[in-house]
């Protein structure tokens, strides 16, 4: 816990002084952008793939949506061909995230499952051997 | 401008889902002996890259807060479980305090001790500065095409005495950083430092070229592990460390590009110090010694330490080794440091003697670290005038304690080590053995059939 509290203050701690960094790199935007996408991509790599799926959606409907806004200054957001593009792959994003999310919860099961097996096993295995060797066990092990 | 906005709003999406993930990660741990193990890896990374992003002030900032807040939560967490109250604990933590209040009482109540102090500060912060921007100041070019080593090792060399030591360590870094892409595509990575335009290196550059060497591979192979990284990970990615610092590196100077992962590892990875210090004595026994003195001489340029006189390296060395050999090696890194950032004014390290000298005396590992030091200066830039300076230099303070502790731990060895063990250690070209704590005086009489120089 004491590890985790002190993950949490570095964290936030970190994110505090990467938005003074972000104020200053106003003055150049691609830089700004890159430092954002860096940070990003760090977090992406921590996603399980539910939320990565999830995230790609949210990304892509986000960012369709900016072009749409600023596409009314241009006409674009005019086009229906556009819009249609874009609640055909919102739809597409959130059936795979959906998709994803229910072979994550499947696999989850059967994991649970599995291991309850395997455990049950186990435990016969281990009092067969405890009787033989009383050193092994399901003792605390050594962090 | 659009291109920014996308950024902000990809990165405050991917930061609302780290909330989700990190609450199913506390949720359903992997592992339920370590039930924070995974949240705690996720933070790591992503406070490393942000980390990454940041200036020399913030990041500077970034390491003061973060030191801090870590001492905070111990001693709440010492409080909470009473360990704050054992007398030990009390006597440790009172004697530290006080020990750190009258270092800075000792800066702010003298002018020339706040003028030494502020002095080396600006030889730190142009030490720092001279190997961070090597790169501008010796017109490498970006991306690496059309790199010409023997013009880079003449400019850094034109840099004069002192900047030349430090842009040569810089240019190390940078000669080995256009070998990446190669390394990138997991193509092998050899002879960096033996073959192609690094054969005509001049001899003098080479302990140096090495440390820098050694930088840029523990840059680009530090990142891949985290404090919870599996023992198979960090000792796979040291094997990797060590496979390259031998495939690229001369016989005889391997020893200063393992001491870079030593003071990189320190710097900007504070938390997987200890691991890395346990995993590379089983990788390979011969570079923890280098590792040690690496991390000790990153004490010296971090910055919590980086105002003298505020927080003193020397007490958290001792706090933080974790075993006597490792002590003695920080303690040789640190002093390394110490003696060559401040060799143009030695009366920084007559000041330092002054009043930590009976301190530092306890072992050999101060002046072997000052030796060392002195040996590398010179062999970098041979006949330094500043290291000759320093060499011949009487302590102006009219204290005789002060004298002989001079005389002791800083001049009698130092002679002895430019004049004597530098020429044999050249001539065996064993130079790299500096960068670590050792008796200097048994192995030239090792190398020399048995004779034995003392101090």
């Amino acid at each position: 816990m004491r590890e985790f509290t002190k993950s949490i203050l570095s964290f936030s701690w970190a994110m505090s002084l990467f938005g003074v960094q972000q104020t200053t790199n106003l003055l150049s935007p691609a830089k700004a952008a890159k430092a954002f996408d860096s940070v990003t991509e760090a977090t992406q790599g921590q996603f399980t793939d539910v939320l990565k799926t999830t995230f790609n959606a949210g990304d892509k409907l986000q960012q369709s949506a900016l072009d749409m806004t600023l596409g009314m200054f241009t006409g674009e957001a005019l086009n229906p061909n556009k819009w249609m593009r874009m609640a055909s792959d919102a739809a597409k994003h959130s059936a795979d995230a959906v998709t994803k999310g229910v072979q994550g919860v499947t696999s989850t099961v059967q994991q649970a499952a599995t291991t309850a097996t395997t455990q049950g096993a186990g435990e016969s295995a281990g009092s067969t051997s405890r009787t033989t060797s009383p050193r092994q066990g399901w003792g605390s092990m050594p962090s | 401008m659009l291109e920014l906005t996308k950024a902000a709003l990809s990165f405050s999406w991917a930061m609302s889902l780290f909330g989700t993930q990190q609450l199913t990660n506390l949720v359903g741990p992997n592992d339920l002996r370590k039930p924070t193990r995974r949240a705690n890896a996720a933070f790591y990374s992503v406070t490393q890259a942000a980390q990454t992003q940041l200036n020399d002030l913030l990041f500077g900032g970034f390491q003061i807060g973060d030191e801090v807040e870590r001492r905070l939560v111990d001693l709440a967490y010492d409080t909470l479980t009473l360990q704050a109250f054992r007398p030990s604990y009390v006597r440790t933590v009172s004697a530290d305090i006080v020990e750190q209040s009258r270092d800075t009482l000792r800066v702010l109540t003298s002018a020339e001790n706040a003028r030494l102090a502020w002095q080396e500060l600006k030889n730190n912060y142009e030490v720092f500065n001279l190997v961070k921007s090597s790169s501008s100041l010796l017109n490498i070019p970006s991306g690496g095409k059309g790199f010409n080593l023997g013009e880079a090792i003449k400019t850094a060399y034109g840099l004069g005495e002192y900047p030349d030591l430090w842009a040569v360590e810089g240019l190390g870094h940078d000669y080995a950083m256009t070998f990446f892409a190669r390394w990138g595509k997991k193509q092998p990575v050899r002879g960096i430092l033996t073959d192609g335009q690094a054969s005509n290196l001049p001899d003098k550059s080479l302990t140096m070229m090495h440390a820098g060497l050694g930088l840029a591979f523990a840059e680009q192979l530090m990142i891949r592990i985290t404090p919870y990284s599996d023992a198979d990970e960090v000792r796979g990615v040291l094997s990797e460390f060590v496979m390259l610092v031998k495939n690229n590196s001369r016989d005889g100077y391997e020893g200063a590009a393992y001491e870079s992962l030593g003071l990189l590892t320190r710097f900007w990875h504070a938390q997987i110090v200890n691991i890395v210090g346990q995993h590379i004595s089983e990788v390979e026994p011969q570079a923890a010694d280098y590792f040690w003195h690496g991390t000790g001489r990153a004490y010296y340029f971090l910055p919590i330490y980086f105002v003298p006189g505020l927080l003193s390296p020397w007490s958290a060395i001792e706090r933080e080794a974790p075993n006597e050999v490792a002590l003695l090696n920080m303690i040789a890194g640190l002093a390394w440091a110490t003696a060559i950032v401040n060799v143009r004014q030695p009366t920084i390290m007559e000041n330092f003697l002054k009043y930590h000298g009976e301190d530092v005396a306890r072992t050999p590992a101060f002046s072997n670290g000052v030796m060392s030091a002195l040996i590398m200066g010179i062999d970098i830039t041979p006949g330094d005038v500043y290291i000759a300076d320093f060499l011949r230099y009487t302590p102006a303070s009219r204290d005789k304690k002060t004298e002989e502790l001079w005389n002791r731990l800083v001049g009698r060895p130092g002679r002895l080590a430019v004049n004597h063990y530098h020429p044999v250690l050249r001539k065996h070209r064993r130079l790299g053995e500096v960068f670590r704590y050792q008796d200097l005086s048994a192995l030239v009489a090792g190398l020399e059939g048995g004779k034995r120089l003392h101090a």
